[in-house]
This record gives C-alpha cells, sequence and structure tokens, in this order.
C-alpha cells in the first residue's frame, strides 16, 4: 500500500488528462476500477485507504455513486476547480456519445444490435469489478477487518438491505477493530 | 422551457433520494418518465439503459436519451445536469468539509472504519454484476480473463473491456 507522503497535488492539466481518460473508457459497470487504476496504481495522487474511504463516502450520499467519486476525488485533489473538472470529464464525452447514440435509435437503429457487444462487455466489467476488489483487498486491515467486510457483503449483496441499515450494523463493529488497532 | 424545468426537477430529485447508487432509483424512474410524464415508452426506457451500457461514462448518463426524447439535445443537457448536478455538489461539500479536517488521529480512525465496509459494498457490487452479466461458460472466461489480466497483469480496464466487446461481437451472436 502507498503511503500519502509520497503523494502529490497534480497540476490541473494532469487532472484533466487523468479524468478524461477515466471519462472516455469507463464502460459496463465495475467502473470503481477505472479510478482506482488511474488515480491509485498509475499516478499515485491517491492511497488505497483513501479510495476506500471516498467509495464507502461516495455511496453514503445519495445521487449516481461514481459521479459522486469523481466529484469527491476531484476536490480532494485540487479543490472546487478539481471537482469541477472531475465531473465533467467524466460526464460530457459519455453524454455527448449517448446523444448521438440516441439520436440513431430514434431513427430506427434497433438497440439489439449492441446486444453482443453488451453481453461482451459486461461479462468483462464484472471480472475487471473482481480484480478491482483483489488489489483493495489491502484496505480490510488485516484479518480482523475480514468478516466485518463479509458482512456487509453479505447485508448490501445477498440479502439487499437498504444502503443505511447496511451501515449502521457494520460500522460499530468496524469502529470497534480499528480503535484496537490504533492503540495497538 | 417548461419541459427543461420539469425535466430538470424529475432527475434532481431522483438523484437526491437515490442512496447506494443508481440503479435503486430505476423503477421510481420508470414510473415517473413513462408514467406520470410520457416522455418514453416502457421499451424506450429499458432500451434507454441498455444505450448507457455501450456508451463511456456512467450508466446514469441513460437520462440523456430520455431528455432527448423529450426535449432534444438541449433536454438531454439538462437531464444529465439534473442526476449528477446537484449530487455531486453535495459530494463537493462533503469532500470540502472532510478535508479541512485535515490528517488528525480521529480521521484516520474514521478512514480505518471505513475500510473493510467499502470493501464489503463493492464485493456486493462485484456479485450484482457476475449476476447480470455471467450466464455460461462463454461470459464466464472472458469475465475471468478480465479479472487475471487486470489483477494480475496490470493490464488497463479499458483494455479488458475492449477484450470482452470483441470477444461479444465474435462469439455471443
Amino acid at each position: 500500500m502507498n503511503h500519502p507522503a509520497s503523494r502529490e497535488r497534480p497540476s490541473l492539466f494532469a487532472l484533466f488528462r487523468s479524468f478524461l481518460l477515466i471519462g472516455v473508457t469507463t464502460f459496463g459497470g465495475g467502473r470503481a476500477a477505472y479510478f482506482h487504476d488511474e488515480l491509485v496504481i498509475r499516478q499515485q495522487w491517491v492511497t488505497d485507504e483513501e479510495f476506500l474511504e471516498a467509495v464507502a463516502i461516495s455511496q453514503l450520499l445519495p445521487g449516481p455513486n461514481i459521479g459522486n467519486l469523481s466529484a469527491y476525488l476531484g476536490q480532494r485533489l485540487r479543490g472546487w476547480i478539481g471537482a469541477i473538472i472531475a465531473l465533467l470529464c467524466l460526464v460530457v464525452p459519455g453524454g455527448a456519445a449517448i446523444v448521438i447514440t440516441a439520436w440513431l435509435y430514434f431513427q430506427g437503429m434497433p438497440a439489439s444490435v449492441t446486444t453482443p457487444v453488451g453481453t461482451g462487455v459486461a461479462a468483462a466489467a464484472a471480472g475487471l469489478a473482481g480484480a478491482t476488489l483483489v488489489r483493495l483487498r489491502g484496505g480490510a486491515g488485516g484479518l480482523p477487518g475480514v468478516p466485518i467486510a463479509a458482512l456487509a457483503f453479505v447485508l448490501f449483496g445477498l440479502l439487499a438491505w437498504p444502503i443505511y441499515l447496511v451501515l449502521a450494523v457494520c460500522l460499530p463493529p468496524s469502529f470497534v477493530v480499528a480503535w484496537v488497532r490504533q492503540r495497538a | 422551457m417548461s419541459d427543461l424545468i420539469e425535466l430538470f426537477s424529475v432527475f434532481a430529485r431522483l438523484s437526491l433520494v437515490a442512496f447506494g447508487g443508481g440503479v435503486g432509483i430505476l423503477p421510481e424512474m420508470e414510473r415517473q418518465v413513462v408514467g406520470a410524464h410520457g416522455w418514453v415508452t416502457h421499451q424506450q426506457f429499458v432500451d434507454a439503459f441498455a444505450l448507457s451500457q455501450i456508451t463511456p461514462g456512467p450508466g446514469m448518463l441513460m437520462v440523456a436519451v430520455i431528455g432527448y426524447r423529450a426535449a432534444g439535445p438541449v433536454g438531454a443537457a439538462v437531464a444529465c445536469f439534473g442526476m449528477f448536478g446537484p449530487a455531486a455538489t453535495v459530494a463537493w461539500l462533503a469532500a470540502d468539509r472532510w478535508s479541512r479536517l485535515g490528517d488528525r488521529p480521529a480521521v484516520a480512525l474514521v478512514r480505518t472504519t471505513l475500510g473493510p465496509v467499502a470493501l464489503g459494498l463493492l464485493g456486493a457490487g462485484v456479485y450484482t454484476l457476475l449476476r447480470l452479466g455471467v450466464h455460461g461458460p462463454g461470459t464466464a472466461i472472458v469475465a475471468g480473463a478480465s479479472l487475471v489480466a487486470v489483477a494480475s497483469w496490470s493490464r488497463s480496464p479499458a483494455l479488458a473491456v475492449a477484450f470482452g466487446a470483441g470477444a461479444g461481437m465474435l462469439f455471443f451472436r
């Protein structure tokens, strides 16, 4: 895991370039993978722990998760202007692409022509999301964090509890584990 | 003009009740845009979601298709602004408040607390994607290859998904 000390504040142009890359290359679910790959692994502007914190907070807040994640990380890296750049880079290229696609669609292009590609993309995105989980496994904070992560997984993924109930159940034991670790 | 205001307010309201991500609000969105406002038909709504899966960016950009149908390109932009603007403003405010606290021990404690929980939530997301995306040996091979390529060989996510798209075009007809 990288350390906060090794990190530097990116220039606005570097921020623009990275988020634009994320904005034009994210397809089909598992989209946190692109943020982690670019911002944590390649640029090293954000640590694994900060990234997980950002993921948790953007799920906790209302709204589309990766829109929130962009604004959040953009703000942490370069303040309000960073947040605006990050969000626009995420939304504008895809927005333009989908408007063109929508135009074709309303001209009569059947949506089903996209089905084979969509099937392949969805399968690859599932693997991609799994890879991000593997890469971030250190963020569980060692063995004591594993049952807590497992509990959150079961409640949110298998039982489909609302996010607030999941957090209400998982955060107290996680806090105790974190507190004991900090004391140690 | 009133259409644009209506587009903005419908999507802004939807986004601000979308806790835990956008997928949860799809049923309510359909009630609003198909039922209450009649901007698109049920089939167009389903197809809008499908189109969002093969264009880049967040899945919730599907609202651009609905906005486009209701009021043209400007409608598309207004719908996106409603869906992303207010929620991102909240996220920005949260990040701003949070970063003002600096790196004191309490902040580190919260971060360590959130870590395992966030990992579990991401795991739940993976599970959903696997359920939706993997149904048979072909898709399982694509998913497995993508996992190994990114996790073990550090290939870029974009490359993995491009591979998936290519495999789809060739084999999933």
